[in-house]
């Protein structure tokens, strides 16, 4: 039965792609087909955005992160439906009302400045490109787990493809499409949980067995083998007798506390928490093989060792340390020089995962990594539900509405829509936690939807793992598609068609989407396989941070603040957006050890989660440069102001694009 | 473009854009200020009183089931809230619109 998520797989990319060529075929815009009809309702619209919305990052990335860190990500699903609250109390009717379909547009009508349009695209791209590292590393797990290729084959492929078949106009974000996504992937995620919780019991359960056991952590249900990669790291449970197989030749680095050495205790070496490894060699086999000594220390073993690791006691001055519960243990982190596999027996704790009560309890590994939880928080939900509101590829799909009335209803729909999709996730990371705990000792948790269903056994384990496997390519693609889209008009369009050659025929501009989309696709391929080592989650999640700081403030004070002036616009958008930009760069280069930079714990909180001042600092900017420059209101604000609230039976609206193009 | 409708002059517009966004202003603002102080609000409770958010409630801990199940149907009342009475708003704006310019 393992072919059948294959062939699940391949039917749904033939019928995405099919789809999307007989849709085009008979008509020649979404718009086309959205306005002849008029009889697509609110309901289809709500699938289509909550379709396009509903990326690798819900599908496959929040499970994980659920599964990771517990509670402090479930603020993550809870930011990515919020958001949309934000969108429908300050944006949707006004920007319906505009007319005007992506942000650049209303940049430049807003300001009637064509200037401000060439500088609002750069975070199109930004944006765009924060978007698609997730969808690629969905992409190259997703292959992993079905085909079990390396990593950077399915990103590859499934990039290509999609950057092609996008060039070729086969899949132009078509309402019909994204609808009929949406409730693949509501499907997808929430049948097999239906099934599993028959098996194995409800959501409360998984969760009230976490809460009354806080000390213990989840047990291998059957032995796991793990892959490892050089530079990978390995926290070991406080099991007394924790044991581990050696399938290969194995090298660690150095084996240091997991819990971070206070000044002046002593100083703990692998003799401390390797049982036996007190032992010296004449009594047999060596317990390790050493070479350097210190901090440079590196050990090594031969293939098929078992090695029983425990908690050393923590020494100051020779003498234990008391904790809260007696003399304080703690257990032992590994980190592997070369690659290697490793075997779990079952019946062990797991390792790569706290225990019980810090993965159930608020402010654990997520948010308390830095010591400021509750900072780390709030910046976390400033971002995601403002950044919703900024989205360069889900303000597109708003020009569907007929009007502003039907706009709001609309996102009041996708509220319920995606809600009901984000309750799903966090049972799956709950679920997998118990199930599938063997997917924390090597980082996999992203893996968990399509790993969880395993556990049903070889024929129906296989049948919804092709379900799921089947939503998670319907997630990455529609996203990746929508955004290759967005990104590649913004290129042939803004910077090709206004700045490099405003002369271009509509063929050269044709062209010029055609190879933009084929260049993107290729870079957003090589950016997706630096992703490997981020959460896919977390990389959406600065993306919504950076739209928050940008974006956001634009649409929000364009919409509803007549002395919103060019400069005021662009100051603000700029310094906030950048200035995240930078931070979240930073982070991710010190996290992948390339930035050797120790910044003090609030500077790194504020570093991962910027819109705690970001977005303070873009709308403050706004402000003070526009009070600065009042006598550069535009001479028209009035009207448009009107425009942008007058309801339509007044006759006042306007469409400031009247037609698709 | 941004030619505003053909009766009226610029100040009419002004002040007929203010009319009609003021209030529509003061309902986003009142929903977005209570969804706010419950979104940051709940952290708060959870960093403050540990002890409460463990509280079992049919099987969860209260802060699980407040944050992974209950938010979700209190986002789609309060949006359900902010639809109705922002068409209702809009609804009076027709009419004193009209009744100002006599349309």
């Amino acid at each position: 039965m393992s072919w059948f998520p294959a062939a699940l797989v391949i039917l749904v990319v033939l019928a995405t792609i099919g789809l999307g060529l007989y849709t085009t075929r008979i008509s020649h815009t979404a718009s086309d087909f959205f306005v002849a009809g008029r009889s697509v309702n609110v309901f289809w619209n709500a699938s289509a955005i909550s379709g396009e919305y509903l990326s690798a990052a819900s599908f496959m990335g929040v499970a994980g992160l659920v599964m990771r860190y517990g509670y402090d990500a479930v603020w993550i699903p809870v930011g990515y439906a919020m958001g949309y609250l934000f969108l429908l109390l300050f944006i949707a009717g006004p920007l319906r009302r505009f007319g005007a379909y992506t942000i650049p547009d209303f940049a430049e009508g807003r300001f009637e400045s064509r200037a401000f349009r060439k500088i609002a695209v750069t975070f199109v791209l930004f944006i765009g490109f924060f978007y698609t590292m997730p969808q690629m590393k969905g992409a190259g797990v997703t292959m992993t787990s079905i085909f079990q290729t390396p990593y950077w084959v399915g990103v590859v492929l499934v990039g290509l493809v999609i950057a092609f078949n996008v060039a070729l106009g086969g899949m132009k974000g078509i309402t019909f499409v994204q609808a009929f996504q949406y409730w693949l992937k509501v499907f997808a995620i929430s049948a097999p949980i239906f099934v599993l919780m028959i098996h194995f019991g409800g959501y409360g359960r998984f969760i009230s067995q976490a809460n009354e056991r806080p000390a213990a952590f989840p047990e291998y249900p059957s032995a796991v083998t793990r892959a490892f990669r050089a530079g990978d790291t390995l926290t070991l449970p406080p099991d007394p007798d924790f044991q581990m197989e050696l399938l290969k030749d194995t090298q660690v680095k150095s084996i240091a506390p997991a819990r971070k050495p206070q000044e002046g205790e002593d100083p703990l070496t692998i003799r401390d928490f390797l049982v036996g490894g007190d032992l010296s060699e004449d009594g047999g086999e060596a317990p390790f093989q050493e070479q350097g000594s210190g901090a440079a220390a590196v050990y090594s073993w031969p293939a098929g060792r078992t090695l029983a690791f425990r908690p050393a006691m923590v020494m100051r001055d020779g003498m234990p340390v008391e904790g809260k519960n007696g003399p304080l243990r703690t257990a032992a982190k590994l980190e592997f020089v070369t690659a290697t596999e490793i075997r779990f027996p079952a019946g062990q704790s797991a390792a790569g995962t706290v225990s019980n009560a810090d993965w159930i309890t608020p402010f654990g590994g997520l948010t308390n990594k830095y010591g400021y939880p509750l900072l780390y928080t709030f910046s976390l939900i400033i971002g995601l539900i403002f950044g919703t509101a900024g989205l360069p590829h889900i303000l597109v799909r708003f020009y569907t509405n007929p009007d502003g009335r039907s706009a709001k209803r609309t996102t009041l729909w996708v509220m319920v829509m995606i809600g009901g999709f984000y309750v799903f996730p966090a049972i799956w990371g709950a679920m997998g936690r118990e199930l599938v705990p063997g997917l924390y000792a090597n980082g996999k948790t992203d893996a968990v939807v399509l790993e969880l269903p395993k556990t049903l056994g070889p024929i129906w384990g296989e049948v919804w793992r092709g379900v799921t496997c089947a939503g998670a390519f319907a997630a990455f693609m529609s996203t990746f598609s929508g955004l290759l889209v967005s990104m590649s008009s913004a290129v042939a369009h803004d910077i090709y068609g206004s700045i490099l050659r405003p002369q271009a025929t509509p063929e050269q501009r044709l062209k010029a989407f055609k190879l933009a989309a084929v260049f993107i696709g290729a870079v957003a391929t090589g950016l997706g396989l630096l992703a490997e080592s981020y959460d896919i989650a977390m990389l959406v999640t600065w993306a919504f941070a950076i739209a928050a700081a940008s974006y956001f403030p634009l649409l929000l004070l364009g919409s509803w603040w007549r002395g919103l002036t060019v400069k005021g616009a662009a100051t603000g958008m700029l310094t906030g957006g950048l200035a995240s930009l930078a931070a979240i760069i930073c982070h991710m280069l010190i996290q992948i050890k390339v930035l050797d930079w120790q910044p003090h714990p609030i500077a790194r909180t504020l570093m991962e989660q910027p819109a705690v001042w970001g977005v303070p600092l873009s709308l403050g900017l706004m402000w003070l440069v526009s009070s600065l420059t009042r006598n550069e209101i535009p001479k028209g604000v009035d009207a448009l102001m009107l425009r942008l609230h007058a309801p339509e039976q007044l006759g006042m609206s306007k469409d400031y694009i009247p037609e698709a193009h | 473009m941004a030619e505003g409708p053909s009766e009226g002059t610029r100040a009419s517009d002004a002040a007929l854009a203010r009319v009609l966004m003021r209030r529509q202003a003061a309902l986003s603002l009142r929903v977005g200020v209570i969804f706010l102080a419950l979104v940051l609000g709940l952290p708060l409770l959870t960093y403050w009183r540990p002890d409460w958010s463990q509280t079992p409630v049919f099987g969860f801990p209260l802060s699980w089931f407040l944050l992974g199940l209950l938010f979700y149907p209190i986002s789609w009342a309060l949006s359900a809230y902010f639809v109705k009475q922002s068409e209702r708003l809009e609804e009076e704006g027709v009419e004193y619109v009209r009744k100002e310019r006599g349309i």
